[in-house]
């Protein structure tokens, strides 16, 4: 056998994904009211197109995007806006997010059953503009529009189209649980992203504990047509495989030089479910108002994926899934290893909310941080390369232009070296800070 | 052992070594690079703490820089007067005046504000402060990570009773590096001749500070009212003092109805947990 693909550093956190693994997905009933923040994705908040007051449909466009980077909202749920107005965000703190009560009628703008395209001839601009109307965004948690990565300059070509179905965060099952229920489908919005960016090669890369997942697709693939240059690749499980720069490097050797881009080694990462919500949307016409969320940890007495309208509470859904007796010490917003704590369970699931996890004391347990022993764990699992220790050292003196000369923005915050620190010192932390001040220094010289 | 092996190592070494000797003591004549002999005194008169205050990297290269740059005598703040004219005398230059400053933090409700969520992280501010815009409800108070304490280089800033961060006026030596740390520019360098501080910088408005921190500026205007020179303004909802304008009356500490105004010519401790209501009750 082959050796297993894989990048270099890394760590093997304990994986937890038993807890609801091969588990079907099962539809979460609509909510209530739904809180919808403006700054779903990356890049400018989109502009509302509504008002209090105006009745509104599922899948009605409530609010448009604005500016290049932006993404158009819709709304998950029939009923009335009820205001716009500032509310608790899981990324932001506080936002501005349009609020919809439902009428639980759940009458839909159209019908999102059955819909009808024509692979072969392809046209990229109606594509392009099926997915932008959509609002469709990176599912994987960064939330990156969509239609922005679909549209390459002309002069940097895409050659190899590569779908991330690594989900090397521990917990979360969500794309697992999605490959196995739309195995068919995921391949069909794969065949659209091949044709129109014309590449050469699709690889669909999978971690290698989803044995179920790659041997489903390896056989569904083989009953496909059109099947030519696409190829399933069973990768060492290992985190963070899944990350953009780390997984393009595992499959084919290529690295994406700092500060830029997939595409400047001429290749696509999306995320699996990001391809099955194109898939939707080309073929379906449906807009992205539901995804697949993981509700796990131990806290959690059912834990189980959920398919959720956006802009439902976490409070419903952990409530929908019972809490265990044990304490509870963390809520968190995605994995375990990038997710963000929560202060409040009135935030609301986002296009990015990939997990919701209740993890208890046990998981979460606090520990003591002593001063760095120099003993370079960090350094050997740092998956881009850098020095971890080094940067946040700086970082924690103020010296933020020296950090930025030994790598501080090549750092993608997989957390690697604050989990293997045998001293439990907050590299991380650091390093975050000291993306902050450099982002707060530029905005402040302009 | 063969004798040979030692003699000719010795024998090189010795050859070697008086050869870079002499290289060296040939070099030392030569080569010497003169140094002002001012430079060598004036770092012995600053006090060496190499805190920044003066804008140079340190007490040594701002020796230099007076020798050398015609920098003004006067930066050193912890040296005050006494190093200013010391300096001066040497260079043969006026002595210019110098206004000692002293740290002050305009937040005395930090300790007993209401708290947004439990935060079990790294103790410091300027991290809280990007985990959902702080762990205290109030968006301007202090968030007591203590990023100014570990800052200061002759440590006068301490918590009192209630974890807030609080500066010893007589051992602060002004030179500002708390100023650049707080996450919440809450510290501001005065003149340790006007005493007289407005510790809040809330800017919400009255009835927002009111439920979150009950030692916060409401923005009632009474201490503007009050201040016979006109040296209170209120901005955005929060009182304001024009140091230039004031003459340290103390007219406004008497009217202030939440207490945010201190006199540093009385006796006055900040607010604790004692005889203050819990803002959470």
């Amino acid at each position: 056998m082959k050796a297993k693909i894989t990048f270099k550093g890394g760590i093997h956190p304990s994986e937890n994904k038993n807890l609801c693994a091969e588990m079907a997905i099962k539809d979460f009933p609509p909510p209530d009211i739904a809180v919808l923040p403006l700054q779903q994705s990356l890049g400018a908040p989109a502009e509302p197109v509504v008002k209090p007051g105006d009745k509104v449909r599922k899948g009605t466009l409530i609010a448009r995007s604005k500016g290049l980077i932006s993404s158009n909202l819709h709304s998950p749920v029939s009923g009335e806006i009820i205001a716009v107005r500032k509310s608790p965000h899981p990324l932001l703190g506080e936002a501005n997010a349009i609020i919809v009560r439902s009428d639980k009628t759940d009458e839909a703008e159209k019908d999102y059953t059955g819909g009808n395209f024509s692979i072969d001839n392809i046209n990229p601009g109606e594509v392009l503009e099926l997915v932008q109307n959509a609002g469709i965004v990176g599912l994987g948690g960064a939330a990156f529009p969509s239609h922005v990565k679909l549209n390459p300059p002309p002069d940097k070509a895409v050659k190899t189209f590569i779908i991330n179905g690594a989900e090397c965060e521990p917990y979360l099952t969500a794309d697992h649980s999605l490959m196995l229920e739309s195995a068919d489908l995921i391949l069909k919005g794969a065949l659209i992203i091949k044709k129109m960016l014309k590449a050469e090669k699709c690889l669909i890369a999978i971690e290698d504990n989803k044995k179920d997942a790659i041997s489903l697709l390896r056989q569904k693939l083989a009953s496909m047509d059109n099947a030519e240059g696409f190829e399933i690749l069973s990768l060492k499980v290992k985190y963070p495989q899944g990350a953009e720069k780390q997984l393009i490097y595992a499959l084919t050797g290529k690295k994406v030089p700092s500060g830029g881009l997939p595409m400047d080694v001429s290749v696509l990462v999306h995320n699996i479910s990001t391809v099955f919500a194109i898939y939707e949307a080309v073929y379906l016409k449906k807009p992205l108002f539901e995804r697949i969320v993981t509700v796990s940890g131990k806290g959690i007495k059912n834990p189980a994926n959920w398919r959720v309208r956006i802009g439902t509470s976490f409070k419903t859904l952990i409530n929908h899934s019972g809490l265990t007796e044990k304490k509870i010490k963390k809520l968190i917003m995605g994995g375990p290893m990038m997710g963000l704590a929560q202060y409040t369970d009135e935030v609301p699931v986002l296009k990015a909310t990939s997990g919701i996890l209740v993890l208890t004391d046990e998981e979460a347990a606090d520990f003591e941080h002593l001063p760095c022993i120099r003993c370079g764990k960090c350094v050997e699992v740092c998956p881009m390369g850098l020095m971890p220790a080094e940067i946040s050292k700086m970082v924690e003196r103020g010296r933020i232009d020296a950090a930025k000369g030994i790598g501080l923005l090549d750092c993608m915050e997989c957390g690697s070296c604050n989990y293997i620190c045998p001293s439990g010192t907050n590299l991380l932390q650091y390093i975050k800070l000291g993306k902050y001040e450099y982002m707060r220094k530029k905005n402040a010289k302009r | 052992m063969n004798s040979e092996v030692i003699i000719y190592s010795t024998g090189v070494l010795l050859l070697l070594g008086s050869v870079f000797g002499i290289a060296l003591a040939v070099s030392s004549k030569f080569l010497k690079v003169e140094e002002d002999p001012k430079i060598r005194k004036i770092a012995d008169i600053l006090p060496n703490i190499n805190c920044g205050a003066c804008g140079f990297a340190g007490c040594s290269s701002y020796a230099e820089a007076i020798v050398l740059k015609h920098a003004k005598p006067n930066l050193c703040m912890p040296g005050g007067e006494k190093t200013s004219k010391k300096i001066a005398e040497l260079m043969g230059m006026a002595p210019d005046s110098i206004e000692k400053k002293v740290a002050v933090i305009h937040c005395c409700g930090g300790g007993i504000g209401k708290k947004k969520y439990d935060y079990s992280g790294v103790k410091d501010c300027r991290i809280i402060n990007m985990v959902a815009g702080g762990s205290v409800e109030c968006g301007y108070g202090c968030l007591m990570g203590y990023a100014c304490l570990l800052s200061c280089p002759v440590r006068a800033i301490e918590k009192n009773e209630n974890m807030m961060p609080y500066v010893i006026r007589e051992k602060c030596i002004g030179c500002g590096r708390c100023v650049n740390t707080c996450p919440r520019n809450l510290i501001e360098l005065a003149d340790t001749a006007k005493k007289v501080h407005i510790l809040c910088s809330s800017r919400d408005k009255g009835a927002e500070v009111i439920k979150v921190c009950n030692v916060g500026c409401i923005g009632c205007g009474k201490c503007a009212q009050a201040c016979p020179f006109d040296a209170i303004k209120i901005v955005n909802n929060l009182a304001v003092i024009d140091y230039s304008k004031c003459r340290v009356c103390g007219k406004c500490v008497e009217v202030c109805p939440v207490k945010v105004i201190y006199d540093w010519r009385k006796e006055f401790t900040l607010p604790g947990k004692q005889g203050k209501k819990d803002p959470k009750k």
